[in-house]
């Protein structure tokens, strides 16, 4: 691994666990000149930068949850049950989830997550339980969620057309979106001609397009290469540092040390 | 541009979405011309068979448009877009491709056929085509795996072919009412009632989309809200 | 099983000495990480990585043993000099009269084994 990549890893690390932009700045550029000046290799000196990240913030004694418990709720969910035919699927579900934190939702196959995901946009009903909440959600969902045959820009077009926003002002949203997830947008393509992990750019895109107050989202980054899954939680920490809340369901178990709250679904029978 | 969207929008985002099935856009002209072409010998059969092909091949595109939507229409709903102006974007844009559809056939018919009252068959026409969308509409509200949707389509399409026109059972089927029209059309007065074709048509639409409506209605969850 | 043929004592001997050391080294001189990292490996401690060195001043800096500057460097960033506390030098003597202890049991005990 380069330097100059480990250093931007090790960052990005560490502003994932919570730690201010000020501390983290001074750790980066004290691990840079020790790099320096020992002329040797990163990795051999201080491992993998996720690992090192990990020791930095334990000897710190920081905590990884930056945003204040006390910041308002919004939204709860109480004792949440769904069943299909019969076999459980979710059961008795509880969440609290502030302004400006990110919750990650995990758990195997099979577990409910999604089910959760669409309960809590209102999209299906649970059969016992409440959800509270009076923000605007974005959802963006595992599968399906975007039109085969329109291309990005009509996308941004219709989805913008619900908040308001006139095709110039959506696209443009779009374009900046887009562009901080490490994708151009043309238009040359229908949305059944991009590649897998591009289409779910736009998909996430769409959900963020409105500047919604929570984010649910459903394994968003799956089908990403690296540098673009790093950009999906560049992009998601800077939105909970303007207040802006998520819950983000994935496999990933890089979501476990990035996310500020978990919740474990597990399978039920 | 006010929030909820616009019908307008919506009618454009499903002609867009539509204009790019070229596989589709081809089955649906060949479709009724194939079944013309089939009974070109006697004006009123060619009319009336023209007329189940129209009717078929556009209620089986709108149930596959109306699926394809519901895929969107939860996300939307989030952001804010009215259920009903996508709903009737989505209903006028493809009444809309029906029409011109519709309108070259009538041009077709008007130069290959010698029909006693060729704007009883354009009203024969657009009875097919409002009628076809209005039944694509709510059976894509009910069935929503699509090949299970589509023979469902073709279940009432093929009742509807072989079944008696001038029985009872007949008359509860959505495609009834063009072939009335028609028949007023080609055969005069005496065979076919324009008025009963007409009801017949305005119930059958009428029927469907509120029948859709309400089903997109009950199926609306519900949340608690926060207090402010 | 390969044995080590260089000169460095096992990794995990170090690590229970090590902010011991480090008070030690920075009990006349403020330094900064590199500098201790080259002061420790000259001393026959072994090397040690950033990834052990670091952590370990951020937890005496935490405690309150050290504190640390960051001094301009040569057109360069700078470097970050850490220095040690009054608590620290208190600290400093009570490890190095534990430690003296300890190893003099220690080498007892190393001592019987070997001519045993």
């Amino acid at each position: 691994m380069k330097t100059e990549t480990w250093l931007q890893k090790f960052s990005f690390e560490l502003e994932s666990r919570g730690l201010d932009p000020k501390r983290r700045s001074e750790v980066v550029v004290e691990t840079a000149g020790f790099i320096d000046e020992s002329g040797t290799e990163p990795l051999e000196q201080f491992g993998f930068p996720s690992d090192y990240a990990a020791s930095v913030i334990s000897a710190l004694g920081e905590t990884t949850n930056p945003s204040p418990p006390d910041n308002p709720t919004i939204m709860s969910a109480n004792q949440l049950s769904k069943s299909y035919r019969s076999s459980s699927v979710l059961s008795q579900i509880d969440i609290d989830l502030r302004e400006g934190q990110i919750l990650a939702l995990i758990g195997p196959n099979g577990s409910g997550k999604t089910t959760l995901l669409k309960i809590l946009a209102g999209m299906i009903q649970p059969d016992h339980g409440t959800v509270t909440t009076s923000a605007s959600i974005g959802y963006c969902p595992q599968i399906g969620g975007i039109n085969p045959n329109l291309r990005p820009t009509e996308h941004l077009q219709l989805f913008g057309a619900g908040f308001g926003l006139d095709k110039d002002q959506a696209t443009a949203e779009g374009k900046r979106l887009a562009g901080q997830l490490d994708w151009e947008i043309t238009d040359r393509m229908t949305a059944s001609e991009l590649s897998g992990g591009t289409a779910q750019k736009l998909s996430l895109i769409l959900a963020m397009l409105g500047r919604p107050d929570l984010l649910l989202l459903d394994e968003p980054y799956q089908g990403f290469d690296n540098k673009s899954a790093q950009r999906f939680w560049e992009l998601l920490w800077t939105w909970r540092d303007n207040g802006g809340a998520a819950i983000v369901s994935s496999h990933s178990e890089d979501v476990l040390i990035r996310a500020d709250q978990i919740l474990e679904l597990e399978p039920t029978s | 541009m006010k929030t909820g969207g616009s019908t307008l929008t919506a009618a454009k985002v499903t002609l867009l979405a539509l204009s790019r099935r070229r596989a589709t856009l081809a089955i649906l002209v060949l479709l009724p011309t194939a079944f013309y072409l089939a009974r070109r010998g006697t004006p009123g059969q060619s009319v009336r068979s023209l007329l189940f092909g129209v009717s078929w091949a556009i209620s089986t595109i709108t149930y596959f448009a109306t699926v394809e939507a519901s895929t969107l229409r939860p996300r939307l709903s989030l952001t804010g877009w009215k259920a009903y102006r996508l709903e009737a974007g989505r209903i006028g844009g493809l009444v809309i491709s029906g029409t011109v559809l519709a309108t070259a056939f009538i041009v077709l018919v008007a130069a290959d056929q010698d029909v006693r009252n060729l704007s009883g068959v354009a009203a024969a026409l657009f009875a097919a085509v409002v009628t076809a969308v209005a039944f694509g509409e709510v059976v894509g509200r009910i069935v929503t795996k699509e090949m299970e949707g589509a023979l469902t389509i073709f279940l009432f399409a093929g009742l509807q072919a072989v079944l008696n026109p001038f029985g009872t059972v007949a008359k509860f089927l959505p495609f009834w009412s063009s072939r009335e029209i028609a028949t007023y059309a080609v055969d005069g007065p005496s065979e076919g009632s324009l008025s009963n074709g007409v009801a017949h048509a305005v119930t059958t639409a009428a029927f469907c989309f509120v029948a859709s409506a309400a089903l997109r209605l009950l199926n609306r969850p519900s949340r608690n809200k926060l207090a402010a | 099983m390969s044995i080590s043929l260089t000169q460095e004592p096992p990794k995990n001997w170090l690590r229970g000495v090590l902010e011991p050391c480090l008070l030690a080294l920075l009990n006349d001189n403020e330094r900064y990480g590199y500098e201790l990292s080259a002061l420790l490996a000259e001393a026959g401690l072994g090397t040690v990585p950033g990834g052990s060195l670091y952590p370990a001043l951020l937890r005496l800096e935490k405690s309150g043993l050290i504190t640390s500057e960051w001094k301009a460097g040569d057109g360069g960033p700078g470097r970050k000099y850490y220095r040690l506390t009054d608590q620290g030098n208190t600290r400093l003597a009570d490890n190095a009269d534990q430690w003296l202890r300890f190893s003099a049991s220690v080498q007892e005990v190393l001592e019987q084994g070997r001519t045993s």
